[in-house]
C-alpha cells in the first residue's frame, strides 16, 4: 500500500539558501502562488464586463462577495466594515487552497499546521492590537468577568487568559486537522480500490470506490465549510475586540 | 417595468431603494447575536479541539514558567489543571451555558 502521508511531503522546487536560512521555493509555495493567481484571475476577470445583470462568472464573484459581507455583518455588525478586505482575502485564500487541494496530484497547502498557524496567529495578533487600539488599557477588562467573588478573581483571570491564548491554536488546529485527516482518508480508500480490486477480481474494488466517491463529496463540503468556519471565528474574535461586552 | 420611468414615480423608487437597503444592512447591530449553528458531530469536534488547545496552552505556559522561575514540576501541574478548567469554560461558553466575560446580569451557572 502507498504511504498515505507522502502527499503532504514538502519538496524543494527551487533551492534558495542564505547561510542557515532556507528560503527555497517549495511545492507548498507553488500552490500558494497558484491559489493567489487563481483568485486574482477569478475576481478580476469575472467582473470585467461590469454588467448590471451579471453573467455566470460575475454571479459567482458577486455571490462570494455577498456571502463574506453577510458573514461579517452578522457577526461584527457595521463596525466590521473596514476589515472586509482582510476577511474576504482570508476566506478566498483558504477556500481556494482547500479546493485546489481536491484536484488529484495537487498539494494541499492548508494541510500543514505551520501555514494555518501563521494565518491564525496573524488574526490573533491583529485582533489583539485592534482591541488595545479601540479600548486602550480598558481592553484588559476583557479578562475580568463580572460578578466573580474577589477571592476567586486571580484564578479566573488566569483561566480567561489561557482561554484567550488558546484561540489561535484551536483555530489553526481545526483547519489543519480537518484537511490532513480528510486527505489521508481519501488516500487510504484510494489504495484500497487498487488492492481489493486486484485481490478479488475487479468487483472487490467497487465497495471502496463507492466510499471514495462519497468521501470526495464530503471533502468538497469540508473544504468550503472549514474556510467558512475559519472566517466566522475570525469575525467573532474581531467582534470581541471591537465590542467588548458581547 | 415601463411605468417606472415616469418622474412622479421617482419618490416611490427612492422609497423602494431605501427599503431594499434597510433590508440588506439590517438594523444597526451591535455585535454578534449568536454562535454559528452546527451539527452535533461538528460541535463535538469543535469542543474537542478547544479542549485540547486550552490544555496545550496551559501545559505549555506552565512548562515555560517552570523553566523561567526554576520551580520545576509545580507550575506545570498547576497550569495543566488551569488549562483544563479553561477548556471546560470555553466548551461551556461554546454550548451557550455560560455568558462571555464582561456580559453583565445573568448568573452563569446554567
Amino acid at each position: 500500500m502507498d504511504d498515505p502521508l507522502v502527499q503532504f511531503k514538502i519538496k524543494r522546487l527551487i533551492e534558495i539558501k542564505f547561510g542557515t536560512l532556507d528560503l527555497s521555493f517549495t511545492n507548498s509555495s507553488a500552490f500558494m502562488l497558484i491559489a493567489i493567481i487563481a483568485i486574482t484571475l477569478f475576481t478580476s476577470l469575472s467582473v470585467r464586463s461590469r454588467a448590471l445583470v451579471p453573467g455566470r462568472w460575475q454571479s459567482v464573484a458577486e455571490l462570494a462577495y455577498e456571502f463574506v459581507a453577510g458573514v461579517l455583518r452578522d457577526n461584527v455588525g457595521q463596525a466590521g466594515r473596514p476589515y472586509f478586505p482582510f476577511i474576504f482575502s482570508l476566506f478566498m485564500f483558504i477556500l481556494f487552497c482547500n479546493a485546489i487541494g481536491m484536484i488529484p496530484y495537487t498539494f494541499t497547502v492548508t494541510s500543514h499546521i505551520i501555514v494555518t498557524f501563521a494565518m491564525a496567529l496573524f488574526v490573533f495578533v491583529g485582533v489583539t492590537i485592534i482591541g488595545f487600539w479601540k479600548h486602550g488599557l480598558h481592553f484588559l477588562a476583557f479578562f475580568v468577568p463580572q460578578g466573580v467573588p474577589k477571592l476567586l478573581l486571580p484564578l479566573v483571570v488566569v483561566i480567561e487568559v489561557i482561554s484567550f491564548l488558546s484561540r489561535p491554536i484551536s483555530l489553526a488546529l481545526r483547519l489543519f486537522a480537518n484537511m490532513t485527516a480528510g486527505h489521508t482518508m481519501m488516500k487510504v480508500f484510494g489504495s484500497f480500490v487498487g488492492l481489493l480490486g486486484s485481490a478479488a477480481f475487479v468487483v472487490g474494488g467497487l465497495l471502496p470506490l463507492a466510499v471514495l466517491i462519497a468521501l470526495t463529496g464530503l471533502e468538497l463540503v469540508i473544504a468550503f465549510l472549514q474556510a467558512y468556519v475559519f472566517t466566522v471565528l475570525s469575525c467573532l474574535y474581531l467582534n470581541d475586540s471591537l465590542h467588548m461586552s458581547h | 417595468m415601463a411605468d417606472q420611468d415616469k418622474p412622479g414615480d421617482l419618490a416611490a423608487l427612492d422609497a423602494r431603494i431605501k427599503a431594499a437597503r434597510g433590508e440588506r444592512d439590517g438594523p444597526e447591530k451591535d455585535g454578534a447575536s449568536g454562535r454559528p449553528s452546527m451539527s452535533g458531530a461538528g460541535f463535538a469536534l469543535r469542543a474537542g479541539i478547544e479542549m485540547v488547545a486550552c490544555l496545550g496552552v496551559g501545559a505549555g505556559l506552565g512548562y515555560f514558567l517552570d523553566d523561567w522561575l526554576g520551580t520545576k514540576p509545580w507550575l506545570l501541574a498547576l497550569f495543566f489543571l488551569l488549562g483544563g478548567a479553561s477548556g471546560v469554560m470555553t466548551v461551556m461558553r461554546l454550548a451557550g451555558r455560560l455568558e462571555a466575560p464582561g456580559d453583565p446580569g445573568k448568573n452563569g451557572t446554567g
